[in-house]
């Protein structure tokens, strides 16, 4: 049955279209091939953190430019104490193990919520409630887009899709040299990112305007969205 | 829900009279069209772009059977499930049947127009499963028992005080007029629903046929929510939601945010590839694609008609035309409103109830120039009104004898320069007794007293145009 209601709709497309073929044959031969114009590439990466920065905060995000290890420490354990963080949700990112967060919410005695593996149905649902009451969510971002200043975090083994999402307050650590101009050039080059069931753009906390048109902030994701930009390679 | 698209008069009259709703139209148009306009002009390539995204629209419109296979075999292939609907009734059974095979008693909902157009919520109560709006707007009105008003804003039609009330009402919270707070009331109810629902459902702004990629773009985070919490993901689509390649998603995610509200992005956009993977740590463990039909594949024999079928509903169109900005969403009697309301709704509902709304436009053309996929509307809306003309030719769509009569005359006067020029002259010598001030205010008699019933006529100028070109020729 489902065959045929897929052959009923299928059949039906064809048969329309085809009146039309009569009358002009662009539409069935239509190029269609989208050679989109990619913005210049030529800023250099300096240019195209701040671009990202500045964008990023202007939707309601705060952006560190961390320019030392102990600097992104600092402000790491800053948003920590902050908002008194006891239970933080920690996601597995590389960037994340190398920056020793976890010594951090250790010291700070949070406990750490960590991304359960190849979890159980049981398993998976005591995530998402262990999830519900986390103060902080800390993931890394495997790209940055500075046209826009949107974070691209694409789920695997070490990234979720909800540890940026439950929690009330995000912070994100995203290296530098992985800020891209735009969505374009993501898009163009980032074809491997398909390996992931969802690719996550975020561009600043979540939003809201359906009451009379006022921006609210953290209405269902997170209310604060803080990003931390290594960019400590230079030496 | 209930289609009031032939009462179109009535509604119409019943808008234009509720103060509260004017005001909020005026503002919610008005600051829409403003950041759109900001958004725009900061991108020099934009009018390529939409090039390009009317060529992108129009070659997946023209290959759809051929596109639609190919993304549904994708979906398979990474693990998902592909339903096909030919019209609502199926639609809504396919979603019942999955929710029962699931032991599933409530379902969140992210914003889909094609749900609201197959009337999926009703049918879900009806079979006793909970459906839970989770968009902040489309919470409201669920509350409320209202339609949508706006496609980007579903609840512009609602003052917070009115909000206020309904919230203390249905959530037992303290009556607030503070905006913030009546956000963080609904942020806390619904976080319940989500983790309580067995099955997220959502709509599709895009499909890509090349990678099975469903593309979802939001600001709220209810559609992450959606389609992350629940252990089943159900994404609802027309058939005309299909691109074909990946790469064009570079061409849509920079027309659509700005269009819709002006930002550069979207606070969230996720591009869903399947189900969790076996290694990822969260995700449903389940993703079905309804694809849906209800009268689409119709549209497409026409080929200038079918272009209403490019559609991205971004709500550009409808915050610039003038005459949404005065009667509003709900006027429209159904799902689809403004001037893609006008195109597409009576080819969905057919002329015998959709017939009048090609007629309710001045064939301005700022929808078009509005349009990220540069939909002609003035060419779409003659289209129909030919249609409605050739398909009502007795009734002719409430026109009257009279009025009948008066175009014929009219045309006849038209035809000839000599009658043209007599009945300019003519014309020139009567208006005298009605004129003041330039203006004609008031003419007792038809055809023109239906006119100054609700407006001002100018007056003819004393001497014709030609006149005074002719003779500043002379003087020369
Ligand atoms: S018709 Fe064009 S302007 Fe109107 S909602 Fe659709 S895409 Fe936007």
């Amino acid at each position: 049955m489902v065959d045929e209601r897929k052959r009923a709709i299928l059949t039906s497309i064809g048969e329309n279209l085809r009146i039309q073929r009569t009358g002009s044959e662009s539409d069935r031969e239509g190029p269609g091939a989208a050679t989109m114009p990619v913005s210049s590439r030529d800023a250099d990466q300096e240019a195209r953190v701040q671009k990202f920065a500045e964008e990023l905060t202007a939707v309601g995000a705060r952006v560190f430019l961390a320019r030392t290890r102990e600097g992104a420490h600092h402000y790491v354990k800053e948003v920590i104490d902050h908002h008194r963080a006891r239970r933080v949700a920690l996601s597995a990112a590389p960037v994340l193990a190398e920056l020793e967060i976890e010594a951090l919410i250790r010291a700070a005695h949070g406990d750490i919520i960590r991304l359960p593996r190849t979890p159980s149905f049981d398993e998976l649902k005591e995530y998402k409630r262990r999830l519900m009451e986390a103060d902080l969510g800390i993931t890394g971002a495997a790209c940055g887009l500075a046209e826009s200043g949107t974070l691209v975090l694409l789920t695997s083994e070490t990234e979720g899709r909800l540890a940026s999402l439950l929690p009330p307050v995000h912070l994100a650590v995203l290296n530098a040299s992985y800020i891209l101009p735009g969505v374009a050039e993501f898009i163009a080059e980032t074809r491997s990112s398909l390996r992931s069931s969802d690719i996550i753009f975020i561009t600043g906390p979540s939003r809201t305007a359906d009451i009379e048109l006022t921006l609210t902030v953290g209405v269902h994701g997170p209310k604060e969205l803080h990003v931390v930009v290594l960019a400590m390679n230079s030496e | 829900m209930e289609i009031t698209t032939d009462r179109f008069a009535e509604n119409i009259r019943r808008a234009l009279v509720d103060e509260s709703l004017q005001q909020a139209l005026r503002t919610a148009t008005t600051k829409f069209t403003f950041v759109r306009h900001l958004a725009v002009t900061q991108m020099p390539d934009w009018e390529a772009l939409r090039e390009q995204a009317e060529r992108i629209k129009r070659h997946a419109i023209g290959h759809l059977d051929t596109l639609l296979e190919q993304f549904a075999d994708r979906i398979t292939a990474l693990g998902g499930h592909v339903h096909w609907a030919p019209d609502a009734e199926t639609a809504c059974q396919i979603v019942i049947d999955l929710a029962r095979r699931h032991g599933v008693t409530s379902a969140v909902k992210a914003k889909s127009m094609m749900a609201e157009e197959i009337g999926l919520n009703e049918a879900l109560e009806r079979a006793g499963i909970t459906p839970v709006e989770t968009d902040l707007g489309e919470y409201i009105i669920q509350l409320a028992h209202e339609p949508p008003s706006h496609i980007i804003a579903p609840a512009i039609h609602k003052s917070k005080r009115q909000i206020a009330e309904l919230f203390a009402e249905k959530l037992g919270i303290p009556p607030t007029d503070d905006i913030q707070e009546l956000t963080a009331a609904a942020r806390r109810t619904l976080r319940e629903k989500f983790f309580g629902a067995g099955m997220g459902i959502t709509g599709v702004n895009f499909a890509v046929a090349e990678t099975g990629t469903i593309v979802l773009v939001e600001n709220e985070g209810n559609i992450r929510f959606s389609t992350s919490l629940p252990p089943i993901h159900v994404a609802i689509m027309g058939i005309e939601k299909v691109i074909p390649r990946f790469a064009d998603l570079a061409v849509f995610m920079r027309l659509l945010p700005r269009s819709a509200t002006g930002q550069k992005m979207s606070a969230y956009v996720s591009f869903i590839t399947g189900p969790r993977k076996r290694n990822e740590p969260d995700g449903p463990d389940e993703l079905h694609v309804v694809i849906v039909d209800n009268g689409r594949s119709a549209m497409l024999g026409d080929p200038e008609l079918r272009r209403a079928l490019y559609c991205i509903h971004c709500g550009a169109c409808l915050n610039v035309c003038p005459v949404y900005r005065k009667i509003g969403g709900h006027a429209y009697g159904w799902v689809y409103s403004g001037p893609i309301g006008a195109i597409v709704t009576p080819q969905l509902l057919g002329l015998d109830r959709a017939g009048q709304l090609p007629f309710a436009s001045t064939l301005c053309g700022a929808c078009r120039d509005a349009c990220p996929v540069r939909i002609d509307f003035p060419k779409l809306l003659l289209a129909l009104r030919h249609r409605a003309h050739r398909h009502h030719p007795h009734r002719r769509n409430g026109h009257s004898w009279r009025e009948r009569l008066a175009m014929a005359l009219w045309a006849f006067t038209m035809k000839s320069e000599r009658r043209y020029r007599l009945a300019a002259a003519l014309a020139r010598r009567l208006q005298r007794r009605f004129v003041s001030n330039g203006l004609i205010r008031e003419v007792p008699f038809y055809p023109f007293s239906e006119w100054t019933k609700y407006r001002d006529l100018p007056a003819l100028a004393p001497r014709p145009f030609r006149a005074q070109w002719e003779a500043s020729l002379k003087e020369q």
